[in-house]
């Protein structure tokens, strides 16, 4: 069994948690769901971000310099090669692989250098604006622009991360990296990069310090918090999209009100976390609601259980677990809940359940059962394999009978896996713990663990 | 046969200097303090675990306590300190610090003499001129 929802650094065995480095992890086989926001790199304090930000917005500056030369052609290719970074893993698709804009809208987005003669003449201060003026431009579209034109800067980024981290570098080759100096996409160039392991495509990391769930400059916040509040007039039906979009691209000066307001209160912009834990009022209201649940599945009671415990969890659990997954699985004809977690070792517990269990992942199965059965353990049990090594625990409702707590421990005994239970009083310690932050709530999983061994023979 | 209670005194555990009877009392009182402390914070919340740094702290005092403390007067044979693996709570330290509290009093009476109306500490077998403060050591003392 291959690791669920496999990240660069699990794959390659090396202890990272999200929360201690720099990068956002990239997903193998999925996009991680944010985007670049050139805001950010505008607004960063660092020097660095901002030569970024004013060498990207000169790149595609040029694409209007090229329309003024009458040379639409060359930018419209220009345009629809920066239109897609697969490399970066951003976005919001299933997969890694995204598609590049067509001609017209590569077309629409250029005419607003002849449109608009502030444009033509000045170009952007923030490019993002062209969701203003067009259609159909996302959010991750703007992020693949950004990427494309600052490639060069993120493939020695990606090589200074791996190499400090000690992900693996090969050879490859990696198309379109825009040339600043020269304006234009050089075709292939051979560097060293970490690689999908399955279809050998180069990976680029991305620090996180540039991410967001939307962009700060966006059509939506446009139309919301400005369109509406500030020039359509009282008991003026709301226009189409479209139709606000042409009346930006004949209305510059209100647009940039807008962006002046945006860029005035840049201290609200911030990078978004890649995972938000609930917060602690939260989590006690879900185990309030955990606790009142009936066992079994009386009014979905056990969908709603595997809910409120997956969302509790992952929050109790972070930093020190990564949320991984949530995934069903049917044995025997049963429909089973499990979460998975990386464990990415970050405390000498996880480290000593890598280590004597193999555990590369760690997978809690969910039962809102009255009494958890001889079946229930063998579930699990068939489960504990592979990436999951021979640590599983099951999370449910009350203590383990203690003929099922013996069945454990004899497993233990037979083939050395180890099954811990948690039930609904564990849980509640987990949620006073996170509340009072007294101490790590995964410590709990420790103790049950420690409980486990002092009742195991020899 | 009927039981007979013998002192720590008459075990022949006694103090061998001032030293030791003012690190006894220092101890006593810090004990009685973390109780309250612990006492205020299990009125709010019981069950909430104890953190590490405070955890080590109490098992100093208990470590410290168990090496003046004789086997009689141990509150527990089998509880020598609190395991940070196990979490426990608030009230578990209540609890283990009262029966602390309790025989630690209890030795320290042991080791005094009443004499011309006020105790004396005994040093090394003998009283000593040393008043005892039994406001301490008694079970109702004055907070």
């Amino acid at each position: 069994m291959a690791l669920v929802r496999p990240r660069l650094t699990d794959f390659h065995g090396i202890l990272l948690a999200q929360e201690d480095i720099d990068f956002a992890i990239p997903y193998l086989d999925e996009d991680i769901p944010f985007c670049v926001d050139p805001f950010l790199l505008w607004k960063s304090p660092s020097q660095q971000d901002n030569a970024l930000h004013a060498s990207l917005i000169n790149s595609f500056n040029h694409l209007g310099y090229l329309v003024n030369k009458k040379k639409d052609d060359q930018a419209v290719d220009i345009l629809i090669i920066a239109s897609e970074c697969n490399e970066v893993g951003l976005g919001f698709s299933s997969t890694r692989k995204g598609k590049e804009i067509g001609t017209k809208a590569a077309k629409a987005i250029l005419s607003l250098f002849k449109i608009i003669p502030e444009i033509s003449n000045n170009g952007f201060i923030h490019f993002e604006e062209i969701q203003l003026y067009v259609d159909q431009i996302s959010k991750d579209r703007i992020s693949d622009i950004a990427c494309s034109f600052l490639k060069s800067f993120l493939i020695d980024y990606t090589i200074d991360q791996c190499e400090k981290y000690g992900i693996p570098l090969e050879e490859t080759i990696i198309s379109n990296i825009y040339d600043s100096r020269r304006h234009r996409f050089l075709s292939q160039e051979k560097v060293k990069l970490p690689l999908t392991p399955k279809y050998k495509y180069p990976i680029l990391v991305v620090p996180k310090r540039w991410l967001r769930r939307s962009l700060w400059i966006n059509s939506e916040d446009y139309i919301k918090d400005y369109y509406l509040r500030e020039i359509l007039e009282q008991n003026e039906k709301c226009p189409e999209k479209g139709e606000i979009l042409n009346f930006n691209r004949y209305n510059y000066g209100v647009v940039q009100n807008y962006i002046k307001q945006r860029e005035n209160s840049q201290t609200d912009c911030l990078n978004d976390p890649l995972f938000v834990p609930i917060p602690v009022f939260s989590a006690l209201r879900k185990y309030n609601a955990i606790k009142k649940l009936p066992t079994g599945k009386t009014n979905n009671a056990d969908r709603k259980y595997e809910d409120l415990i997956c969302q509790v969890m992952a929050s109790l659990l972070y930093p020190h677990l990564d949320f991984a997954a949530e995934q069903s699985r049917t044995d025997s004809g049963v429909l089973i809940r499990d979460l998975i977690f990386y464990n990415n070792r970050s405390i000498d517990f996880m480290y000593d359940i890598y280590q004597d269990y193999g555990t590369r992942q760690l997978v809690m199965e969910l039962k809102n059962v009255r009494e958890i059965e001889r079946d229930h353990i063998n579930q699990l049990n068939r489960y504990l394999s592979n990436e999951f090594g021979k640590f599983g625990v099951l999370v449910t409702r009350k203590p383990l009978p203690k003929a099922m707590f013996k069945n454990t421990v004899d497993l233990w005994s037979g083939q050395r896996k180890c099954i811990i239970a948690l039930h609904d009083e564990d849980v509640e310690l987990m949620v006073t713990l996170f509340e009072s932050k007294q101490r790590n709530p995964i410590d709990v999983i420790k103790k049950k663990y420690v409980e486990f061994t002092r009742a195991c023979p020899g | 046969m009927p039981r007979i209670n013998i002192s720590s005194y008459e075990r022949g555990m006694t103090m061998k200097s001032q030293n030791e009877i003012d690190e006894f009392m220092k101890l006593l009182i810090q004990i009685e303090k973390a109780l309250q402390d612990f006492s205020d914070l299990s009125k709010k919340k019981p069950n909430d675990g104890v953190n590490k740094f405070k955890l080590k702290l109490v098992n100093t005092l208990l470590m410290k306590a168990n090496s003046i403390i004789d086997q009689q007067n141990k509150p527990f044979e089998d509880f020598e300190k609190f395991d940070e693996d196990d979490v426990p709570s608030n009230s578990d330290a209540v609890l283990i610090l009262t029966q602390y509290v309790a025989c630690l009093r209890k030795f320290g009476r042991d080791q005094t003499q009443y004499h011309d109306y006020k105790h004396f500490w005994i040093i090394k077998g003998k009283r000593s001129n040393i008043v005892a403060d039994m406001n301490l050591l008694r079970e109702t003392s004055k907070k």
